[in-house]
């Protein structure tokens, strides 16, 4: 890392600031998009995202922040990151929802595809009632609307 | 529970069985799963091309309409190949001669949840046991490893 680039400072909807390198914090597009457009004052404002959410986003820029380079495409260190974001979606749901949402907000593609992913295997080839218990989500269907979408999917099944 | 572009992406991830399950999970959920989006990603990638060579116009206005569309046997090529998507449930095949040397193909690419195949309709087959010709198998995303 060298001690000349250029750094941005954050700041998260609880007024935590964080500065981190440009390389980094341009990993978000809608950063990039800020900064390019002018928001280059004392800090740039990242109102949807808590400082704590903020911090564990910019870890994941922070190691994600040589992927595009010549040597970060190199199967050792592909492998040795792949193994490094499993262990980083290892959290409570509810942080990984607010991962998504910050993800989202940020426009990080690499973090939403990571978090979205693991997301999509806590659902794959469960039952409706199983992902229902798993994300805590109420039925909210009459039993003639379940019947409806019921049919409209028939022919999958059929 | 997140913003339904979000679910949208998640289910995404999933495959066509998981979406469409999803969808009874809750209103939020079947919008989510109705999605384009999702849709696009299960469709063979190359759908445009088999849309334009259908020889009777598909009627389909979403994503997931034309995925049930190509789930029956179209017609492409002026009549002269049948493409079908590989079915959700196995048992869709079950009216398929076992004769047929088409049929062997299937029950080897089940297992790899090939996305669709084409075959010559029997008339035209060139020989018993020549190569069938596939213009496309896998899930998209699959291959990106």
């Amino acid at each position: 890392m060298e001690s000349t680039s250029k750094k941005v400072t954050l700041s998260s909807s609880d007024g935590r600031t964080f500065e981190v390198e440009e390389a980094v914090a341009f990993q978000s597009q809608t950063i990039k998009h800020l900064y390019e457009a002018g928001c280059t004052g004392d800090f740039i404002p990242v109102p949807n995202v808590t400082g704590d959410i903020l911090s564990m986003v910019l870890r994941y820029c922070e190691k994600h922040v040589d992927s595009d380079t010549a040597a970060g495409k190199e199967s050792f260190y592909v492998n040795k990151l792949k193994g490094w974001d499993a262990l980083f979606v290892k959290v409570d749901q509810s942080i990984l929802f607010d991962l998504i949402l910050a993800a989202d907000f940020l426009n990080i593609k690499s973090l939403m595809d990571l978090t979205c992913k693991t997301v999509a295997s806590m659902m794959k080839g469960k039952t409706t009632e199983e992902i229902r218990g798993t994300f805590n989500i109420k039925n909210d269907y009459t039993p003639e609307a379940e019947e409806m979408v019921r049919r409209e999917n028939q022919w999958a099944f059929e | 529970m997140l913003p339904e572009d979000c679910l949208s992406i998640i289910l995404s991830f999933t495959s066509p069985e998981d979406a469409l399950r999803a969808s009874l999970v809750s209103s939020c959920f079947r919008s989510a799963s109705n999605s384009d989006l999702v849709w696009e990603r299960f469709l063979p990638s190359d759908y445009a091309e088999i849309v334009s060579n259908s020889v009777t116009p598909l009627m389909f206005c979403s994503k997931k309409e034309l995925f049930q569309c190509l789930s029956d046997s179209v017609l492409i090529d002026g009549g002269n190949k049948v493409i079908k998507l590989l079915p959700l449930i196995c048992t869709r095949f079950s009216n398929l001669s076992i004769e047929s040397p088409i049929f062997n193909r299937f029950s080897s690419w089940r297992n790899h949840q090939a996305r669709y195949v084409t075959y010559y309709l029997q008339k035209n087959f060139p020989s018993h046991g020549a190569p069938i010709p596939c213009i496309g198998a896998g899930y998209p995303w699959q291959n990106q490893g």
